[in-house]
């Protein structure tokens, strides 16, 4: 499995292009924000004030740059990243010449393996610059970089930590899901372009999910249809961020209105981003398992 | 009990559903044994491929079973680890090198030996441009490269489809004495797809002719070769000489003369037979069929510049 993992690395590593595109832009991104920020900060005097009316704090901008990663575009981003890594080898026709050499189940779910660590390498990396340079922002301004390491308690550091993970679990779902959209679209439509698109679609389909529900909501009279909506990975990623935000549970503002479902608790979001997690995986690897290989 | 290195039993595969199905293989049977050059030749559409795809689990037969080394290849998938193929011309990661390519391939399969790499590298004639992008790679180059990808898991059996594609002519010839090594030297069984009938008639010891999806001719070439004698005639005037043999031979007419299936024993029938029809023969010899007419008559075509009667 070390050689197999050693393999989808290299491969990986030499599409210099790709990898560019659509992982490192992610550090890289933030490191030009801050320097491009920090050069602000020392040359303009209404950002340094902005800076020090509300000083940030390395705890905070810590999981803020998880955020991104959970934004559309860091979605879409990973949906890129997938569809080259999964529909890259129907493109190139490289399939004719590693299944023979392994059994499917291995060679696919070292896929996923692979996506998933060098989306995480992309992701630590962000976080590390972002923490980082927002000190040298903040001390370019003059403002206050805290909380200092020494007032840091044991509850304080227990409370970072356990923010800073459920934000970095949260976006790491939310990222794996986009990969497996893109990895389901690769091996339906054996292409890259395929299954950008697919994915894409994927990731949209809880937006078109909810409009097609207020439709039928309306003409049927039944609200209670939008407890589909709950059953989606973005309502209960969305739901989990809450949680560990603000200590209560996520109603989407419109269906407040429709008073028609509470919110999920902790263990049950928890429980279904992980069998969404699971089920897609398991798709692909289904999927791919029955396909003909006949280019 | 004979165990072959590749055997199929009653091998059928259709592609599509209902009133679209395309029958690609249908009850195929061959069994192919160890330490032999094996040809596997057809048209365009026969079911070559899509045969080399099923013995490589690349895709599933609709009925009937493939063996390597007697075992299943879609339920004992560790038998493709004594196989190594070329599959319908060679394909890289354009971004890589060749060498990185081949290092990645040999990860995949778990016998990475970079030791083992260059020495394929300098055997296939690519040590000076190994290490440049696949990407850039001419269509020879990448045949090339693509035979070294075969042999990384060191295998028992080498299926090759169509490796001269792309060749120049001296290419063609060093990768005969290549392809028949394997076999002399290193004690491999080579398994050779290609429409170089000239090719295979030099290299492969047995050859199996697939039409429409199954065997039409299988056996030793020259077994094949022998098996439909024909006569070379110098005869005029030649539309008559035609005439009057084709309603006893089948019988073609090629380059200002005529070209009868027919042994050497029935010369003395025929020059009567032409010379009763006052037409004047100035020669008749057997001619040694060539793979290529064999394959043609066979798969029911001729070549170019003949008219067949009968």
């Amino acid at each position: 499995m070390v050689s197999l993992f050693r393999a989808e690395w290299s491969k990986i590593a030499g599409n210099r292009i790709v990898l560019g595109v659509f992982i490192w832009i992610f550090p890289v991104t933030a490191l030009v924000l801050l320097i491009f920020a920090t050069i602000s900060a020392a040359f303009s005097e209404q950002f340094r004030v902005a800076i020090n009316a509300a000083p940030p704090t390395w705890t905070g901008q810590a999981q803020t740059a998880w955020g991104f990663v959970n934004s559309e575009l860091g979605r879409f981003m990973l949906v890129g990243f997938a569809a080259d890594v999964f529909g890259g080898e129907y493109q190139r026709q490289m399939w004719k010449n590693l299944l023979p050499r392994r059994q499917r189940l291995p060679l696919i779910l070292n896929k996923f393996l692979t996506v998933a660590v060098y989306a995480l390498t992309a992701f630590v990396a962000m976080v590390l610059i972002v923490t980082v340079m927002s000190g040298v922002v903040s001390a370019a301004a003059g403002a206050s970089y805290g909380p200092a390491l020494g007032d840091m308690d044991g509850p304080a550091w227990a409370e970072f930590l356990r923010a800073f993970g459920s934000q970095a679990a949260i976006s790491f779902s939310a990222a794996i899901i986009a990969a497996c959209y893109a990895a389901v679209g690769a091996i339906l439509t054996r292409s890259i372009l395929g299954a950008i698109v697919v994915g894409a679609l994927l990731a949209l389909f809880e937006q078109g999910l909810l409009i097609a529900l207020t439709i039928i909501a309306s003409i049927t009279q039944q609200t209670d249809i939008f407890r589909i909506y709950l059953y989606t990975p973005g309502y209960n990623l969305a739901n989990l961020s809450s949680w560990s935000n603000y200590g209560n549970g996520y109603t989407p503002l419109f269906l407040e209105s429709y008073n028609c479902c509470g919110a999920f608790s902790v263990e049950t979001s928890t429980v279904l981003v992980l069998a969404w997690i699971v089920g897609l995986i398991g798709l692909a690897c289904y999927l791919f398992m029955r396909q003909d290989i006949t280019n | 009990m004979t165990t072959f290195a590749i055997e199929t039993q009653s091998l059928t595969k259709q592609f599509g559903r209902k009133k679209k199905t395309v029958v690609a293989l249908n009850k195929l049977d061959l069994q192919i044994e160890t330490g032999q050059v094996y040809g596997f030749l057809g048209p365009n559409g026969a079911g070559k491929t899509t045969t080399i795809r099923i013995l490589l689990d690349l895709i599933r037969p609709t009925s009937g079973e493939a063996r390597l080394f007697g075992q299943p290849t879609r339920r004992v998938h560790e038998v493709l680890r004594r196989v190594g193929a070329l599959v319908e011309g060679a394909t890289f990661y354009p971004y890589l090198t060749g060498r990185k390519n081949l290092e990645v391939l040999a990860r995949t399969g778990d016998y990475f030996d970079a030791g083992r790499i260059d020495r394929l590298i300098h055997q296939v004639g690519m040590a000076d441009r190994a290490d440049r992008r696949a990407g850039g790679y001419s269509t020879g180059m990448k045949q090339r490269m693509g035979i070294a990808a075969a042999l990384l898991g060191d295998p028992e059996l080498v299926i090759l489809d169509e490796p001269t594609n792309g060749l120049d002519p001296a290419g063609i010839q060093e990768m005969r004495r290549f392809i028949s090594a394997l076999v002399t030297e290193q004690g491999k069984t080579v398994f050779l797809s290609s429409h170089m009938l000239g090719e295979v008639e030099q290299v492969c010891d047995r050859v199996a002719i697939i039409n429409k999806g199954h065997i039409v001719r299988e056996g030793k070439v020259s077994d094949l070769l022998a098996e439909r004698p024909r006569l070379h005639i110098d005869a005029t005037p030649i539309d008559k000489a035609s005439a009057v043999l084709s309603d006893h031979w089948r019988v073609a007419v090629t380059d200002g003369a005529l070209l009868a299936d027919a042994a050497r024993a029935d010369a003395p029938v025929i020059v009567r037979k032409l010379v009763e029809q006052d037409i004047q023969v100035f020669e008749i010899s057997p001619q040694r069929q060539s793979l290529e007419s064999f394959f043609l008559s066979v798969t029911q075509e001729e070549p170019d510049g003949e008219s067949v009667s009968r």
